[in-house]
Formats: C-alpha cells, structure tokens, sequence
C-alpha cells in the first residue's frame, strides 16, 4: 500500500513539473503557457527568437505585453453574458459562412419581387427602396436563410 | 254605415285620379317642350332581367338551444352566433342562415378551441421539446409567446399542434446555431471574438476628453520628432479618430493592469541560475 502511495505521489509530481513547464508566466492566477509565448515571439521576431532562448528582461517585457490580452479574455468571459456570448459567436460564424456564398443577382431580384408583391397586398404605407439599393442586403438575408434552413433540415427536433 | 265608407272612397278616387294624370301630362309636356330632351324616359334604374328573389325559410332557434353535443361538451346556439360574429366581423351573425358544410366548420372550430381552453397546463418547468439532445423547457416557450403576441397569449399548452410546431422551429434555431458554432470555432477564434464585443462594449462607456487627446498628440509628436526631425507631423484634427481611439485603448490597459500580479517562470538554460525562478511584478 505505502509503495502504491509513494509511485502514485511521484507520478503526480512530475505531472506537475510538467505543467509548470509548460507556463510561461501566470497573470492574477490566468495561465500563459510557452506555446503561447513562442506564438507570440513568431510574430515579432519574425521566426527568430523563441521563450527559451530569449533572456530574463525579454521574458518580462513580453509577458507585460501580453498580459493585458489575456485579461481582457478573462474580463470578456466574467462580464459578457451566456445571450451576448451567443449572440456575438453566432454572428460570426453566420459571417463566415455566408462569405462563402453566392446568390445570384435573378435570385436576389426575384425575392425582391415577392417581397414588393407582399408588401403591396398587405397596403404597406414603407416606401421600398430600390433594387439596385437593397440588392446587398436581400443577397445577405438569402444567404442566411439558406444557411439556416439548412441546419434546420438535419436538426432533430422532439415536440413532446 | 257601409254606404257612407263607400263613398268616401270612390270621392277619394275621383280626387286622385286627375292629379296623377295631371303629373304624366306635365312629364310629357316637358320633354316634347325640352329642346335638349332627346323625348326619351329613362329607364336605367329598371331591372329588366329581375327575377323574384327565392324566398327561404330559415328554422330559427332560439340563442339556448344546444345545437351540438360533442363528447359530452354542449355548445349552445349563442356560442356560434357569438363565434361566427367575432370571425365574419360582424358580418355573420346567425348560425341558423350557415348552409350545413359551413355549420360544420364552426362546431369544429368551437370544439378546438374548448378542447384547448380546458386542457391541462403543465408545469413551466416541464420539458416541451428537445433539439438536438437541448431541452426546452415550457416556461422558455411561455415567455417567448408573451413577446411574440405583446402578452396576449402566455400558455404554450393552450396552442394547437400546428402552432406548436411554429414556435418550436423558432426557439430551436439559436440551439442549432449554436451546436453548430461550438462544433465549428477553435477556442482561439472564440477568445477573439468575445475580446472584441468586450472591447467594443468598454469603448462605449468611456469618455475622452480634448486635453488627453491633445497630449497624446504632443507626446507622438515629440516621440517622432526625436527619431527624425525632419518627420512630416499630420495635423492635430485630421487623426481625432484615431488619437480617441488610442486614448481609450490606454484607458482601459491602464485599468485592467492596476494592481496585477504577474509571475514569471524563467526556466533559463543560459544564466548562472538553472533552477526555476519566479518573478513577480505588481
């Protein structure tokens, strides 16, 4: 039993010294680890320098730079919430994916159509802008329909 | 008594008849005097092919009368008359006057709408739907139906299947969205984006003032100046934007790094120490 305690103990301590290996410096307890750093250093030494080899006062100037964005991370992820988060991650990725697409101009023309149609027999006093001027957004509102309806299809959905 | 009837009568006929003659005569007298009369009568208000109007009866009951009975719910005629009013209205008010297909449609519509009035709610915290494995819980449904119809309907039981379906498929797209993002952005990219909204949002709530922005101007000035004195310095109002942005920037780094604890793990091979040191800054 003492000898399984004692294996178990080591293991851990080196996982440890492993971990400790791995940071490259701690803001208000917000880890910032090696890969980071050397992540980092890439981009402002152009491929030259590396954590290891840089020296104390390099290390420190460094990490004083990249503390203030691992704070805002830490500030973003305290203050911001769960519906804002969504919204913002959402709307992101809604971005990317609707860059990847194209509508058509005759598509685009065509919703516009229906939509002035609809707006008409429901005697809508909005005055519709052109289409040459509301081409772009019926494009985007297209694009995000598709890519919703999309998802919907392959999404399981119980009513219970 | 009867002969004095009798001839009041006839001396009101003889009274009457010169005076229509006497209307006729001056009608025709005037069109033949007219010179822009074409010596026509009109006859345009004159339905020449009118046929008489059908005449049917109507078996009126009285508002009391139960006029169906389904599954033991009884619905009186004043019900579908008020129904049939609030639908048509105003138009229709009578269930009496419907021909049967249409009295039909109306006791249907009267007993859906029974059936969903007396069924049971359940619990707000009651699973109503899952997607993709997410619950939705009914009280999510109750509030989103309160925004969707300014408070009118609150009670997702009291909605029919259809309408259920509907306002499923609209609570279930940012659950699919966001199944979609969470299998779709690395940690980094949601790091980034959440950085910026927080950013953004400090951005707002930050006032900058005219001096700040001033010395900040002097200070690149003179920071450029030392480098290169011939440096062609932009002037003050043309980089405004750019000077409040910087100024906030500075703000809230000055903000975020006032009494932070930084420690430091040198783990350098090349120094005199090889053991791990830690610094701390604050």
């Amino acid at each position: 039993m003492k000898k399984t305690l004692a294996t178990l103990s080591l293991a851990l301590m080196l996982g440890m010294t492993g971990v400790m290996a791995n940071t490259a410096a701690t803001v208000n307890g917000i880890e910032i680890t090696v890969d980071e750093a050397n992540k980092a250093l890439k981009v402002l030494s152009k491929g030259k320098m590396t954590w290891e080899k840089l020296p104390k006062d390099g290390k420190t100037q460094l990490i004083q730079m990249m503390a203030p964005s691992k704070l805002v991370s830490e500030a973003a992820k305290k203050d911001l919430s769960e519906k804002e988060k969504e919204a913002a991650l959402s709307g992101f990725w809604m971005q990317r994916s609707m860059s990847k697409m194209t509508v058509s101009d005759e598509k685009a023309k065509a919703a516009y159509k229906k939509m002035k149609k609809a707006a008409k027999a429901a005697k809508s006093k909005e005055k519709i802008p052109e289409f040459d001027k509301a081409k772009q957004s019926i494009k985007m509102q297209i694009a995000q329909e598709e890519i919703v309806g999309k998802l919907m299809k392959k999404a399981e959905i119980k009513i219970k | 008594m009867k002969n004095m009837i009798l001839a009041m009568g006839l001396s009101l006929l003889v009274i009457q008849t010169p005076l229509a003659a006497d209307a006729l005569k001056n009608s025709l007298t005037n069109i033949l005097n007219d010179k822009n009369s074409v010596g026509m009568v009109n006859l345009d208000n004159l339905s020449i092919n009118g046929k008489p109007k059908p005449t049917t009866h109507f078996k009126k009951r009285s508002p009391n009368t139960i006029i169906s009975t389904v599954k033991g719910y009884k619905i009186r005629k004043k019900e579908a008359d008020a129904f049939l009013n609030k639908v048509t209205k105003g138009k229709v008010k009578d269930y009496d006057r419907l021909p049967k297909k249409q009295r039909k449609i109306v006791i249907k519509e009267l007993v859906k709408i029974h059936t969903l009035k007396n069924k049971k709610s359940r619990p707000s915290t009651a699973v109503i739907a899952t997607v993709n494995g997410v619950n939705i819980i009914k009280k999510e449904a109750d509030n989103f139906l309160k925004r969707m119809t300014s408070g009118k309907v609150k009670d997702f039981d009291k909605l029919d299947k259809k309408q259920r379906k509907l306002l499923i498929r609209d609570l279930a797209r940012p659950i699919v969205l966001k199944s979609e993002v969470d299998m779709n952005l690395t940690t980094e990219e949601r790091d980034g984006i959440l950085r910026q909204v927080w950013l953004e949002k400090q951005k707002s709530s930050i006032k900058v003032t005219n001096d700040e922005m001033l010395a900040l101007y002097e200070e690149k000035k003179s920071q450029s100046l030392a480098v290169n004195p011939n440096a062609v310095i932009p002037a003050y109002l043309t980089i405004g934007k750019q000077l409040k942005s910087e100024v906030i920037e500075k703000k809230i780094t000055q903000k975020l790094m006032k009494d932070v604890k930084i420690e430091i793990n040198f783990d350098d091979h090349s120094t005199e120490d090889s053991n791990k040191s830690t610094t701390v800054i604050r």
